[in-house]
């Protein structure tokens, strides 16, 4: 039986999604339009992994999936932890060369360790409009419980870029 | 001197269930039974701490469509009319139980309780739970927060239109319904990923809590662990989970909850009784449901109908043993943590759902209340809230905290699941057309023309299909058939209201109807959604 909300996933238009789950698999949907199809090549999605540094342009394709109707969803797995990954669907030429027709917006793998940045301090004060925060100078005490793992876990090669204050 | 803070939190939360198009609604007794298992409780609770000069303190997150429901002129109507029901069947239970003492007890025990609780709601409160709210957290004892919007997983919402505008409808709501800004804010489930933190501070929130491995695995490693609050990049502070504190209270199996002599929950008259001796008291189509009336103790693991009979005395006293237990066991943490943390004294952070003191553990509101009393007792710990820990001690950690959840493995598993992961492309699509119309009509509209109501609703539809609660239910697999009718009725609301503005051709009746009928955010901004920056 249709349904008025059915208008919601009509596909008139191109869009891929990609929604992080754990750190291990996402979830991509996707929406294409019938036209799409009429190309005579086979439609594929596929994953990419992206480079930690956001200014670097290298893309690696780590998973690749049929596209068979105009919008429909799966899990994917991840290729690691605290990874950029972006969905994109498409098709491939005779070339061998990927033609996206869309692409998801970049969404990072959840992580199970901490980062590598430093310790970095601030004063709070309560006020009506939430906390007023200013960088404050603040040493740690040794031996405070958590002072040794200041620097981070060993995985540095997947952590994200230091936050840049 | 006090070595740790102690912060007990409770959030409390019931999806937007509202039916005036029947006359008795199986999903509004989810509201009934949590006002008199446990909102009622607590609020007793209170005044007898008051009473006793006892320094209880405890956060209180409540959600907008909760508070809408408690001040809602029909459901508290009707809420009054099933205590009516509660009385009556107790009154019937004492005849119907005299010679048999331990029964006939219990029925008595029901019967003054439900009538306790009328008095209590109806002449002492006036049926204003919101005032009561008010006047505790004014009194300093409940520090009063609300909730994200109508409790969605926020990073899973599309648009940033989206995320301000659920954090907004709620701040907003609460301001009007309290008379103050509030000054924190409970995300639903905990779900948090970077960035989310800018909407609230946006609102001004200056805490919010999440999962311990929030903090633990934030982009730099918390130098006092979980035990003092990290600070985000837009400066809202993000207090962690104590895993050891809700361990002892959350684990059916081996928390407190599970102890032989305390109420078993999934015994119930509504289900134990023949049809016709019961039916006064269930709905009228003959479907049972709990009363509330349960007869036995957990006993063991010794399966339903095998239970022996519940002793109110012995397990209120156990709840007690329970409670001093719990604050026990904190005062020795917080002598292990001072040890470690030199110059500061810990915040131990000990969020629970609401709903798990009195309705699901009966025993649990005394627990709360025997907490407060050996808490008073200890010198150890100081009974705080998360604004008083950020005034004492101000030097805190700025990172960002890890994506995470408070749910099933600390991620997003159960809100993303084979079961309910195709309500994500209606409602982002939803949010899109909602950005689009936004961005279309903002300062066009005159205030309460017909086109002004329409996207009003259309928000408040959208808000409410947003609700994690929908696909919270559709992975547990309770009362399925509900949430998807209500996932459905919002969005066809929805796409039918957007498509008569699109078109021009606005049916007031069908408009005046679902406003009567989802009437949550009555002064809801629909231009936040024009806002995507």
């Amino acid at each position: 039986m249709v349904s008025p909300s059915d208008v919601l996933e009509t596909s008139w238009r191109e869009q891929v999604v990609l929604l992080p789950r754990d750190p291990f698999a996402a979830y991509v949907y996707w929406e294409v339009t019938q036209d799409a199809f009429g190309e005579e090549r086979p439609l594929i999605g596929r994953l990419l992994m992206l480079p930690s540094d956001e200014s670097a342009t290298f893309e690696r394709e780590v998973f690749d999936f049929p596209v068979e109707s105009v919008r429909d969803g799966r899990f994917v797995e991840f290729v690691g932890e605290d990874i950029r990954h972006v969905a994109e669907i498409g098709h491939r030429g005779e070339d061998g060369e990927f033609r996206c027709l869309v692409r998801s917006e970049v969404v990072r793998s959840p992580r199970t360790f901490a980062g590598t940045d430093p310790a970095h301090f601030v004063a709070v004060q309560v006020t009506e409009n939430g906390l007023q925060v200013r960088d404050v100078e603040h040493r740690v005490p040794e031996g405070t419980l958590f002072a040794a793992r200041r620097g981070g876990s060993s995985v540095g090669s997947l952590s994200r870029p230091r936050h840049k204050r | 001197m006090a070595q740790a803070h102690l912060s007990i939190v409770l959030h409390t939360h019931l999806p937007y269930v509202r039916h005036p198009e029947h006359s008795y609604h199986l999903e509004e007794m989810w509201f009934y039974e949590a006002m008199h298992e446990t909102y009622l409780p607590i609020l007793q609770m209170f005044r007898r701490l008051e009473a006793q000069q006892i320094p209880g303190k405890l956060t209180l997150s409540v959600s907008a469509p909760l508070f809408s429901m408690m001040q809602d002129a029909l459901l508290t109507e009707r809420f009054v009319a099933h205590l009516d029901r509660l009385i009556a069947l107790s009154v019937r239970e004492m005849e119907r139980t005299r010679g048999d003492e331990a029964f006939s007890r219990l029925a008595h025990f029901y019967h003054d309780r439900f009538t306790d609780m009328k008095k209590f709601y109806v002449d002492e409160l006036g049926r204003d739970m919101i005032g009561e709210l008010r006047r505790q957290h004014q009194a300093g004892r409940i520090e009063l927060m609300t909730c994200v919007g109508t409790h969605p997983i926020l990073p899973f919402l599309s648009t940033d239109a989206s995320r301000r505008a659920q954090v907004a409808a709620s701040c907003d709501l609460f301001e009007q319904t309290f008379g103050f800004r509030t000054r924190g804010i409970w995300l639903a489930e905990c779900a948090f990923s970077p960035g989310m933190d800018r909407f609230l501070a946006e609102e001004g929130i200056c805490f919010t809590f999440s999962e311990g491995i929030a903090i633990e695995n934030a982009d730099s490693a918390p130098v006092y662990g979980n035990f003092s609050p990290l600070i985000s990049e837009h400066g809202v502070a993000f207090f962690g989970r104590d895993q050891l504190a809700s361990a002892q209270v959350w684990s059916a199996k081996e928390g407190y909850p599970g102890d032989f002599v305390y109420r078993e929950f999934y015994r119930d008259l509504g289900f134990d009784r023949e049809l016709d001796y019961i039916l006064p008291f269930i709905h009228p189509d003959g479907i049972r449901h709990n009363t509330g009336l349960k007869y036995h103790r957990i006993t063991g693991d010794v399966g339903l109908g095998n239970e022996q009979p519940y002793d109110p005395e012995v397990a209120l006293g156990r709840a007690w043993e329970h409670a001093a237990h719990f604050v026990d066991t904190r005062a020795r943490q917080a002598g292990e943590l001072a040890g470690f943390l030199a110059d500061r004294p810990a915040h131990i952070t000990c969020p629970y759902d609401a709903e798990l003191f009195g309705h699901w553990w009966f025993e649990g509101t005394t627990f709360l209340e025997g907490l407060f009393h050996r808490a008073a007792e200890n010198e150890a710990l100081i009974l705080s809230t998360p604004l008083d820990y950020l005034r004492a001690v101000p030097v805190q950690q700025q990172t960002t905290p890890a994506t995470s959840t408070w749910g099933e493995a600390g991620y997003f598993n159960v809100w993303l699941d084979d079961n309910n992961v195709w309500v994500y492309r209606k409602i982002r699509n939803a949010e899109g057309l909602m950005t689009e119309l936004a961005a279309e009509f903002a300062g066009r509209l005159a205030a309460q023309s017909l086109q002004d109501r329409v996207m009003r609703q259309l928000g408040r539809e959208l808000l409410l299909a947003q609700s994690s609660d929908w696909t919270f239910i559709l992975k547990t697999g309770t009362t399925v058939t509900y949430a998807l009718r209500e996932i459905e009725a919002h969005l066809d609301n929805f796409a039918i209201l957007a498509e008569q503005l699109r078109s021009g051709d606005i049916h007031e009746a069908f408009l005046a109807e679902i406003e009567g009928k989802n009437n949550i955010f009555p002064q809801l901004d629909w231009e936040v959604w024009a806002d995507n920056s």
